[in-house]
């Protein structure tokens, strides 16, 4: 019985003690700058706990003490001129007390931003993922970047049917891999309406705003993998669009830029080779998941009056260049984009070959595939 | 005018019958009494929207709706209950005590007064009705921000029942500032006028002067969606950040239009309950108004992130940070009238104690919010949505449900239960706190708020949010009880109904008849 | 009745009030323009200058600021955009000459506004552009390639803490011109 008990009582504690109970203040981040963001949260949170503490217990010993039962006679006093002077005076002086401190954080913020030299990362908000330019890494006469887009598939968040995982809407397919105790200035500006970049880790929360670029800078003085948030409403799929960025050493990031590039370079290759269309297909699958399935489901039947159906639609199984034409320029005034900059060109095909090809769409229309090389004709116009 | 002779001419026929009674009603009692119910209706209808949002955040994955449903309930219950819920019952509390607390038989315009009730729900339709609309209600959120709104079908429905509801508040506050200016019982200086009066003189400059700004703004949105013109829009030349300074402009008033008139209320009721004077009566007054003025200064600190130079960062945050001072004034004013009094712990006391408490928790995490660096922590995330719950719920609506206990011994002439109000008052006090207070903790963590979904960690304290949402908000069908009841039986109330009570509307009968101070009182200077 | 006149007169005032406030709120649009150009608030430049440095600016020595440019297409318009080179360096008061390349993806013709955006805000009105495509709508024939030339100067007046100069256009597509039938439907 007391060995049942104990381990009840062991039960109960590690599910009070588990992490996540305890999650309840800011992090501390791992730059300078988030440091003493916190520093200086938690020198006011405690300037205000301690006049929570004078004002409010003044207060209920008065209540107590001057009920009715314990005092009668109620006296009669209407004002206090020394009072009332006094708790007008000692608040301001708080206050300044809390500005001062605040202000010489708000400027060595906005000091770091002007320092010279860095790294620069343009970070474009689109509905609803991030696009990352690295500026000084360039492929070719345009920069390197990537998309990164929410890869917690719809069966953990939509349908529930499957466990969670660990960084259950914290996960994207491409992260912002940065070195360490370099200097980055992240450009922020937004492809559609306003999105919002928060690494809470870098003490960093910048608007992304269409037509104009915003900066934030930051140095992140401990390798790791930070996750972040949009925090600006964006419309329907606001909370599925993380930010992952990867602080790795200077060596290591050298290294993955080169990766990156080779992979790039290998792309070429790969438009030159012969597909099959069961390997458009898997391929195509895959990226659907990603990239389409949040408007047009799983099931490509979309969502009625929102997202049309992919699954028996007449562009998708009848009209092939009219497919590659929606998909590089997008429709005008929907929610539908151009994926010309999204998707290179192995990856376009890919994923309209698996939508000309599932749902049955194959049967009704004419079932005809897309190679990479038909994306190629197409940009230079010969298809 | 005409319309106050025509009633003393009708002195002694009373009301009219049945449904007319309600929609031609010139009488300032009516009017309140439909302003309260409809508020009354619009806060449970908001408030079930509030449960729809908990219950799809009690745990982690999407159960009940999709993210469109969800956006478009977070933009309702914002709209619904600022404009629903709490303005109109503010109006209708001042219609209800205004003339009857400066000795004036009705209010200045009676039947502009009439039109200004009917319009509210009209709007209310029109903003509902794009529920059964191609496009559906509203998602992008209470503060409409361009371009998202933009793209939006059915702007043109939310547009027109925004102005709607703001021509019926210009309406409701030229009516206020007439009747205190002109309707005063004769010796009543203003500074002898009752706070709550003094609370909603302010609060209707304060509406006269920034609804015509929120029109502006949606017209604006209205002529970028319709009329090609690039306000907002950056394709033209516009800027999107210029919609935040301009609903800003507008925001930021607004949210002590909200709060000031539960200032009044509460000094009211403090005094009652201690038994002893308001202390220092002037120096109420001169918070209200400085809290009024500065608030026309401090917009851009909803905008922290927007990207503003150093030097207005600095501004705002200086501005917004002087704004404790008046608002600490009040609170060791309260303070300082309870101590030494002779304290009775009745039903309404108790709201409004929790009034102060709870009000000076969310001040004091609005003092943190000011503080620019920590902002960009804090900003959007679910420690926002805690601070301004703190100010609105336990503040603004707190302070409305005391005023409904404290004076509806006055309009019904019963008693109410004061067991089943204490019980009200309990539940209400405990789902609140265990609603509210976890969300500081998940915002803190770094839970951005309008998420229709989150990470796990933030999991367990979501859980006990929606369970105090759900507390809470099922104690409101408590009240409705309670308001009911009071209104067909009760103990029999007296004119004075509690004995620390100081004002002219404690010198007529319980309940008020239906026309009251037909001839003047005289008050002493 | 007196008493009405008075009424009357407040009722007046505060109606008039009401119609101040709703002009007002449009009024803030150019104030807020002019507050942005006095103080670069949001980066934006506004219109073409001329070459011309003041005596004051006379004073103070040329000095060597990077200047980096940046392309940003927005909703999905079907066009590369981009900078012929990614970063300059220019002396203060100098005139420099850049450009930038857009070309057409489609079969259609695009009417295209470019707006530009300086960060950091506060040095906004000190990059004087002498000519730029984002003066006017630029227009582009399908597929067409073209080179768009920028010259410009930064004021010696620039904050002595700016060192580093982002200079960004965003694309924007105003119109197009179908030059074939296609329709996608819904």
């Amino acid at each position: 019985m007391r060995y049942k008990l104990g381990l009840f009582l062991l039960l109960i504690a590690s599910f009070y003690t588990s992490a996540d109970w305890l999650d309840v203040n800011m992090p501390v981040g791992v730059t300078d700058i988030s440091k003493e963001v916190f520093e200086l949260h938690m020198a006011i949170f405690f300037v205000t706990v301690a006049i929570g503490v004078i004002v409010f217990g003044f207060m209920f010993y008065s209540m107590w003490r001057y009920r009715r039962s314990n005092n009668k006679k109620p006296a009669k006093f209407k004002e206090n001129h020394k009072l009332e002077i006094l708790w007008t005076v000692i608040p301001t002086l708080i206050l300044v007390a809390m500005a001062v401190p605040a202000s010489v954080t708000l400027k060595k913020i906005y000091d770091h931003e002007a320092e010279e030299g860095g790294m620069d990362i343009q970070v474009v908000g689109w509905q609803w993922k991030w696009q990352y330019k690295y500026l000084d890494e360039q492929v070719g006469n345009k920069p390197l970047s990537f998309f990164a887009n929410l890869t917690t598939p719809p069966d953990q968040y939509e349908y529930n049917r499957v466990e969670k995982g660990e960084n259950y809407l914290l996960e994207v397919d491409e992260e912002v891999v940065v070195p360490v105790n370099t200097p980055i200035r992240f450009l922020i500006t937004s492809n559609d309406v306003i999105h919002s970049w928060y690494m809470s880790d870098f003490a960093v929360k910048q608007d992304a705003i269409p037509g104009f670029i915003n900066v934030a800078k930051t140095t992140i003085n401990e390798p790791g993998i930070y996750r972040g948030n949009c925090t600006e409403l964006c419309g329907e799929r606001h909370a599925y669009m993380p930010i992952v960025v990867r602080a790795v050493t200077k060596e290591e990031y050298d290294e993955w830029v080169l990766e990156k590039r080779e992979a790039m370079e290998q792309l070429n290759f790969l438009t030159e080779k012969e597909w099959t269309a069961d390997e458009l297909y898997a391929q195509g699958e895959e990226i659907y998941k990603t990239r389409c399935a949040a408007c047009h489901q799983v099931n490509g039947a979309g969502i009625t009056g929102f997202y049309p159906a992919l699954a028996g639609s007449d562009v998708v199984m009848n009209d092939k260049t009219g497919q590659i034409e929606i998909l590089m320029e997008g429709i005008r005034g929907s929610q539908m984009q151009s994926f010309a900059e999204q998707l290179n060109e192995v990856d376009m095909a890919a994923v309209i070959t698996f939508t000309r090809l599932a749902w049955n769409n194959d049967k009704q229309g004419d079932g005809t595939i897309v190679v990479p090389n038909d994306i190629v004709d197409y940009k230079k116009g010969d298809l | 005018m005409s319309a106050v002779i025509e009633n003393h001419d009708h002195e002694h026929h009373g009301p009219q019958k049945g449904i007319l009674r309600w929609l031609f009603t010139t009488n300032h009692k009516d009017i309140g009494t439909l302003y309260l119910w409809f508020s009354f209706i619009m806060f449970l209808t908001g408030g079930a929207m509030a449960m729809g949002i908990r219950a799809e955040l009690f745990e982690p994955g999407l159960q009940l709706m999709d993210p469109i449903r969800y956006n478009q309930l977070v933009t309702m219950h914002g709209l619904i209950m600022i404009f629903g819920a709490v303005m109109p019952a503010f109006v209708g509390l001042a219609n209800w005590l205004i003339p009857m607390q400066i000795g004036a038989p009705d209010m200045a315009l009676p039947r502009m007064n009439n039109l200004s009730f009917w319009l509210l729900p009209s709007a209310f339709i029109i903003l509902l009705s794009t529920a059964f609309m191609e496009g559906g209600l509203p998602g992008f959120g209470w503060t409409f921000y361009a371009p998202l709104s933009t793209n939006y079908p059915n702007i043109a429905y939310f547009v027109f029942a925004i102005h709607v509801m703001g021509i019926s508040s210009i309406m409701g506050s030229i009516n206020v500032i007439v009747t205190i200016m002109n309707m005063r019982a004769p010796g009543m200086t203003l500074m002898q006028m009752p706070l709550f009066v003094w609370s909603w003189l302010i609060t209707a400059y304060l509406l006269i002067a920034v609804m015509p700004v929120l029109a502006g703004a949606v017209t604006m949105l209205l002529m970028d969606a319709y009329f090609g013109t690039s306000f907002f829009d950056a394709a033209g030349g516009g800027d999107p950040v210029l919609f935040q300074h301009v609903f800003w402009f507008f925001g930021h008033p607004e949210v002590y239009i909200m709060i000031l008139p539960a200032f009044g209320i509460t000094s009211h009721i403090i005094s009652t309950f201690s038994r002893k004077p308001l202390f220092g009566q002037s120096s109420m007054v001169y918070a209200m108004v400085s809290i009024a003025v500065l608030s026309f200064v401090v917009w851009a600190h909803h905008m922290f992130t927007v990207g503003m130079p150093l030097a207005a960062e600095l501004f705002f945050m200086w501005a917004t940070m002087i704004i404790a001072i008046p608002t600490g004034v009040k609170v060791f004013n309260w303070v300082a009238t309870i101590f030494k009094g002779s304290i009775t712990y009745e039903t309404p006391m108790l709201f409004a104690i929790a009034f102060v408490v709870l009000f000076t928790i969310g001040g004091l995490s609005g003092l943190m919010l000011a503080i620019t660096p920590a902002d960009f922590q804090y900003h959007d995330t679910y420690f926002v949505v805690a601070h301004f719950h703190y100010v609105l719920v336990p503040g603004a609506i707190f302070s409305i449900m005391a005023a409904v206990y404290y004076w509806l011994p006055k309009w019904t002439g019963n008693m109410y239960d004061e067991k089943m109000g204490k019980l009200h008052f309990w539940l209400s006090f405990v789902g609140v706190n265990v609603t509210f207070f976890p969300q500081h903790f998940v915002g803190l963590a770094g839970m951005p708020r309008r998420y229709a979904d989150y990470a796990l960690q933030f999991a367990e304290w979501n859980a006990v949010s929606s369970v105090g949402a759900f507390l809470f908000g099922l104690s409101q069908l408590l009240f409705l009880y309670i308001v009911i009841k009071t209104v067909f039986a009760g103990k029999k109330a007296t004119a004075q109904v509690w004995d620390g009570a100081e004002g002219l509307e404690w010198t007529v009968d319980s309940p008020a008849p239906y026309h009251t101070f037909e001839t003047p009182p005289k008050v002493n200077g | 009745m007196a008493k009405n006149n008075f009424s009357s007169k407040i009722f007046l005032y505060l109606v008039s009030a009401v119609i101040f406030m709703f002009f007002f709120s449009f009024m803030l649009v150019p104030l807020y323009n002019v507050f942005c150009e006095v103080t670069g608030l949001n980066g934006k430049i506004y219109g073409p200058s001329s070459f011309f440095i003041k005596d004051r600016e006379k004073e103070k020595d040329s000095r060597e600021i990077r200047i980096k440019f940046l392309s940003q297409v927005n909703e999905s318009a079907p066009v590369k955009f981009f900078p012929s080179s990614n970063e300059v360096k220019v002396w203060t008061n100098k005139v420099s000459k850049t450009s930038y390349i857009a070309e057409n993806t489609t079969d259609k013709q695009l009417t295209l506004t470019i707006i530009p955006s300086v960060s950091p805000g506060l040095a906004a009105e000190n990059v004087k552009k002498i000519q730029c495509f984002c003066f006017e709508e630029q227009v582009l024939m399908p597929y067409e390639r073209q080179e768009w030339p920028v010259r410009f100067y930064v004021s010696s007046e620039v904050g002595d803490n700016v060192n580093d100069i982002y200079l960004s256009y965003t694309l924007f597509e105003t119109d197009r011109v179908l030059t074939d039938n296609m329709n996608h439907g819904k």
